[in-house]
């Protein structure tokens, strides 16, 4: 069997050309009504460049502005949905960019002084999605470190600015931003040169490793003073989480080295790709993606754009500001892009990966100089319970990021009415 | 002079925004708006310290800590998921949350870092001979037979040799093999391994007496790795077929082995398991001396007795010693008493006791190394004689004179005074073509050396804003405008010939604090409020006008500026963010001097809002340093870095006979740290609040 050598030599060039490899998923995944399914969910920070992304037109015969032309040959997978809000970003002064981040999933107020927030829909989904996969969810992000520079925006926690993914206890689930840490701990008790039986070996020596540590972390909370006891608790639920995922392992054999660590170009589809293999191997269902962080400053050289993001994007409405902030719009809906299409290639079932799956992507505010809410820039794509109808460019006004959530959570066969604080049902039009 | 006051100039806008009207009672949420003006005299004694949390170690402190644990030369925790950063620190506890995927990143550096223990490094290159037939082997070939120790390979395919590899390097594989040729001229083999992938080879070998070696040259990294033999084609026509014999396979080296001493295995494993008669007793006298200095404490002999049960799974299961102990000390590393810094239950009754040794052992270490204690720290907490207040102070005084003191000016000034940002940030290349990465690296260096300097000087903290000297070498003379040889290396000089005083002309300050295409004095004005005088002016409000283009009518940033601050609402704040700012315009978006902004000359003058006029860098050194603000501000930043939390409410008196008197001005850093550490808050259990 040469799948390693086919699959990852080369590194990220190796993983685009990733093939179908029936051979190497659970036998859950391989049936075409067993198929699972999945949802992603992307956040792009920054917000776009407005007139440049939105379609002109609505209903099936719109026309895609210069931003997301590059949908044309997906169109029919596609929905793009214009108007739609996200109300509890909105704060009283500023404060946007991380409200718009740490709610873009959960559609609930933040604390200000405390750090408290909702769950998040993708935190939803995997109380269903990941009830039997090693991996409950899976948090990828493209920048991971905090702004360099003074306190955070509108006196608010930074940690606020890192993350969309938030359990319902309120923890904010950071996102890994290196190829070969994801690949280890996706696939790390199936090295492809063990035998079955020392992987089962090796499973159950892990599990005494972390049965000595959760008997320490509860032997500490017990005579711990309150706060630490949260802590202890919240470590040791991680501790627990971990050993259910080692439990569950199963050997998804020739994976073959982890890919090494890729510039920014590269990085997210890396990244992606790792996702998709994920997916395939049954690792976990759900995934969110973060192509940056709240007033991100990623510099895009690559891209010919040498103003950090953020600042760029207090575009004043100069037009050259605004075409560099275009170029940037378009680098990440290339990423949207580029997934759905590598969805699209990978045989499953019946269909495609792309029939089981559903993604959308969005940001934490609409406009970078106004940091407005409403109109939010969002894409979805997917063909899950044929729940969304593409090729169309719907109208959201009046309804929320929750209106979606919901029905997008809903399509993951999630036993859900409503979603968020303002208890929000399914959007209105998703299917077509 | 009258202490600087943002908020009495300012305060009209900031309340405005709802951002720190906090006198009515509400906590503000910066923390940074707190504590400033405590008139009430509380006696600090009466009041109990809040009791420090328990948090796991940042990424910097793991990978120090490991570091001194074994001598690892790995990093492991470059990979963790990056620290949340609160209230300026990524070491204040309310902001970090322990994730799944933090304990994962924990089990895989814990793997790392026990394999790195377990394996004896090779001190000489290994000449290994592996048979073809055997449990480990496996055979694609679907026509095959083994005979004596010979495979035969009657049908295409591979014949596959597990091997694990001890050290990364340059290794020889070979395997002896002939064939029968069946008519033909030879036969097609491919050799190597797995990984690598194998090379095609000719076999015209015929009988067992005169086999041929086929070997191949590779680099093998530690790990399992594949040998691999298969016969590419069996047919010749269609009435004869070919086969291909193999009875040895060899591995030899590495060829570049570098010999290391005083390795992690060298240092922990006084025995070994694999070797010793009696393994188990081996690995108990491992543990006993290792798993101390790993938790910090002294330990109990059932703690060992628990981490022995790991190592008694692994032998139940038929697998080797030198594995149970490899897992035994992945428990060590994995245990929460390893990852985090654990804090003493309050005792409930309101009272406040002085913590045990081991527990201020920690506390000093990771205060002044970011690191673990050393053998004189854990001997004086063994003698009980560490919490002894002039114990503990020569102890600051002789962990500030060691190298590994340079943690406070990574960890602490690299956050607090910016030296990790210069990592991050991008100058325009156009614009500022001198900047390239070996400046880069100097303005890094520049700034911890310079640092270093001011946390050992007996000269008071404002001497951080005042000084005429700064660390500069041949890459950064340029910038500063000395003439060096371009490679000089670092050395204290004097710079108050160019313009420069403290650290608000430190080149990498002033590079982090501009935008790429040019200076920022509102950056930098925001900086020095926030940061020098703990003041934070929030950020704009929205639907402001941006900061305009250069035009005819304004060509610097500093006009540019002047015409953004007509508008009133932008006014109340700018008048007192700007004038700080502008006074560095002399130092253009990478540091160096310039008298001269698009053609016109450099106007750095300005009114701070408490009617100060500065003009130039050295004018606004002087005005904030004569400012005790800025005194009780270092206090307040040293104080959040040491306890891993923000000064509260019952910091109060604390804080003010910290920062009283002539101490605020006149003390030097290693005042205010023997301060910190002799004060109840430091040596106490403290309250929970």
């Amino acid at each position: 069997m040469t799948v390693s050598r086919r699959m990852f030599l080369g590194g990220a060039a190796g993983l685009i050309a990733l093939p179908l490899l029936p051979s190497l998923l659970p036998r859950a995944a391989r049936a075409a009504d067993d198929a699972p399914a999945r949802l992603m969910f992307l956040f792009a920070p920054n917000g776009a460049n407005m007139a440049q992304w939105r379609p002109t037109g609505f209903g099936r015969d719109f026309v895609f502005g210069p931003t997301l032309s590059q949908l044309e040959d997906i169109r029919d997978d596609v929905l793009v949905i214009s108007g739609l809000s996200n109300p509890v970003a909105d704060a009283p002064v500023t404060g946007h960019h991380l409200r718009g981040t740490s709610t873009m999933l959960t559609s609930t107020h933040l604390g200000t002084s405390v750090v408290s927030n909702g769950e998040s829909a993708d935190q939803v989904a995997a109380r269903t999605l990941g009830a039997t996969t090693p991996f409950r969810s899976l948090e990828l992000a493209v920048e991971p470190s905090g702004p360099a520079i003074g306190t955070c925006e509108g006196g608010l926690p930074c940690v606020y600015s890192q993350h969309v993914a938030w359990t319902a206890d309120g923890v904010p689930l950071p996102g890994l931003s290196s190829p070969r840490t994801t690949f280890n701990l996706l696939f790390g008790g199936s090295d492809a040169l063990l035998t079955a039986t020392e992987i089962e070996r090796r499973k159950r020596y892990r599990l005494s490793v972390l049965d000595m540590v959760a008997d320490q972390a509860s032997a500490l909370s017990q005579r711990a003073a309150v706060e630490d006891r949260a802590r202890l608790d919240q470590y040791l639920t991680a501790v627990r989480t971990v050993e259910t995922r080692i439990d569950a392992l199963e050997a998804c054999g020739g994976l073959g080295a982890a890919p090494g660590e890729a510039p920014l170009q590269e990085l997210a589809d890396v990244l992606l790709d790792l996702a998709v293999l994920a997916f395939q191997c049954d690792r976990t269902r759900v995934v969110t993606m973060m192509l940056g962080a709240a007033t991100s400053e990623l510099v895009y050289t690559f891209l010919g754009v040498r103003t950090p993001h953020h600042s760029l994007s207090h575009h004043q409405r100069l037009p050259d500001n605004l075409a560099k902030l275009a170029l940037i719009d378009t680098f990440q809906v290339g990423r949207f892009a580029r997934l759905v299409r590598k969805l699209k290639d990978v045989p499953e079932g019946g269909g495609t990966m792309l029939d089981h799956t559903l993604l959308m992507m969005s940001s934490d505010v609409s406009d970078g100089d106004l940091h407005n809410h409403d109109d939010m820039p969002v894409l979805v794509a997917g063909h899950l319970a044929n729940a969304m109808g593409g090729g169309r460019h719907l109208d959201g006004t009046g309804e929320t990021l929750a209106h979606l959530c919901t029905s997008m959570l809903q399509a993951g066969g999630v036993p859900i009415t409503s979603f968020g604080e303002a208890a929000a049902g399914p959007l209105t039009g998703f299917a077509g | 002079m009258r202490p600087f006051n943002l908020r009495r100039v300012c305060g009209l806008a900031v309340c405005a925004w709802g951002l720190a009207c906090s006198d009515q009672g509400a906590k503000p949420s910066d923390t940074d708006q707190g504590a400033t003006e405590d008139t009430d005299q509380v006696d600090a004694a009466s009041v109990a310290p809040t009791r420090r949390a328990l948090r796991h170690l940042s990424r910097a402190e793991y990978n120090r800590t490991v570091a001194d644990l074994t001598g690892t030369r790995l990093q492991p925790a470059n990979d963790f998921p990056a620290d949340d950063v609160t209230d300026g620190f990524d070491v204040v506890a309310e902001g970090l949350s322990l994730s799944p995927l933090l304990i994962e990143a924990y089990d895989q550096a814990a793997a790392a870092l026990a394999g790195e223990i377990v394996d004896r490094p090779l001190d000489a290159a290994l000449d290994v001979t592996l048979s073809p037939v055997g449990r480990d082997v496996t055979v694609e070939s679907a026509d095959h037979a083994a005979v004596g120790g010979t495979m035969a390979l009657f049908t295409a395919g591979a014949l596959r040799v597990p091997y694990d590899v001890l050290e990364n390097g340059s290794y020889v594989v070979s395997a002896r093999v002939w064939t029968d040729l069946a008519g033909g001229v030879s036969t097609p083999a491919l050799f190597g391994t797995t990984e690598s992938g194998p090379r095609r080879f000719a076999v015209t070998a015929t009988s067992a007496a005169t086999a041929e070696w086929i070997q191949v040259g590779l680099r093998l990294t530690r790990g399992r790795a594949q040998l691999e033999l298969a016969l590419e084609s069996d047919a010749v026509d269609a009435s004869a077929d070919r086969t291909l014999y193999v009875d040895a396979l060899r591995v030899q080296g590495p060829s570049d082995l570098a010999v290391r001493t005083n390795t992690p295995h060298d240092r922990v494993m006084s025995c070994d398991p694999e070797l010793d008669p009696d393994p188990r007793a081996c690995a108990q006298e491992v543990l006993t001396a290792f798993v101390p200095r790993a938790w910090r404490r002294p330990v109990e002999p059932s703690e060992i007795d628990r981490l022995l049960e790991v190592f008694d799974t692994v032998i139940a299961d038929g697998d080797p010693p030198r594995l149970a102990m490899d897992y035994a000390l992945r428990a060590v590393l994995s245990s929460p008493y390893f990852v985090m810094l654990v804090a003493p239950a309050p005792v409930g009754d309101g009272s406040s006791p002085v913590v045990d040794d081991f527990t201020l052992a920690s506390r000093l270490s990771y205060l002044l190394w970011s690191s673990m204690p050393d053998d004189e720290l854990f001997g004086l907490a063994e003698r009980g004689e560490l919490h002894q207040p002039d114990v503990l102070g020569a102890q600051v005084e002789r962990m500030m004179r060691s190298e590994k003191a340079s943690a406070m000016a990574e960890d602490f000034a690299g956050q607090w005074l910016l030296g990790r940002a210069v990592d991050r940030a991008g100058p325009d290349s156009i614009i500022y073509p001198r900047f390239d990465e070996s400046v880069r690296a100097s303005m890094k260096e520049s700034m911890r050396l310079s640092f270093m300097d001011r946390l050992r000087a007996a000269a008071p903290v404002t001497d951080l804003l005042l000084s005429t000297r700064m660390q500069v070498d041949g890459a950064l003379a340029p910038l500063i405008g000395i003439d060096l040889p371009p490679f000089e290396p670092f050395a204290d000089r004097d710079v108050s010939a160019e313009g420069r005083y403290g650290w608000l002309s430190m080149p990498g300050l002033l590079t982090v604090t501009s935008v790429p295409t040019r200076t920022s004095p509102v950056r930098r004005g925001a900086w020095v409020l926030s940061n020098l005088m703990c003041t934070s002016p929030g950020t704009p409000p929205p639907g402001v006008p941006g900061f305009p283009d250069a035009s005819p009518d304004a060509a610097t940033v500093r006009e540019r500026l002047e015409q953004h601050r007509q508008d009133p609402a932008c006014a109340s704040c700018h008048d007192a963010i700007d004038p700080l700012g502008l006074a560095l315009e002399n130092f253009d978006g990478i540091g160096a001097w310039r008298d001269q902004d698009n053609g016109e000359p450099i106007d750095a003058s300005g009114q701070l809002p408490n009617g100060t006029a500065v003009n130039g860098a050295a004018d606004l050194a002087h005005v904030l340093g004569s400012d005790p603000t800025f005194g009780r501000c270092v206090v307040k930043k040293l104080f959040t870095y040491t306890h891993g939390r923000a000064p509260d409410d019952a910091d109060r008196a604390r804080l003010n006979l910290l920062t009283d008197g002539a101490l605020a001005g006149q003390a030097s850093f290693s005042d205010i740290l023997v301060r910190l550490v002799t004060d109840d808050a430091f040596m106490q259990v403290g309250v929970e609040r």
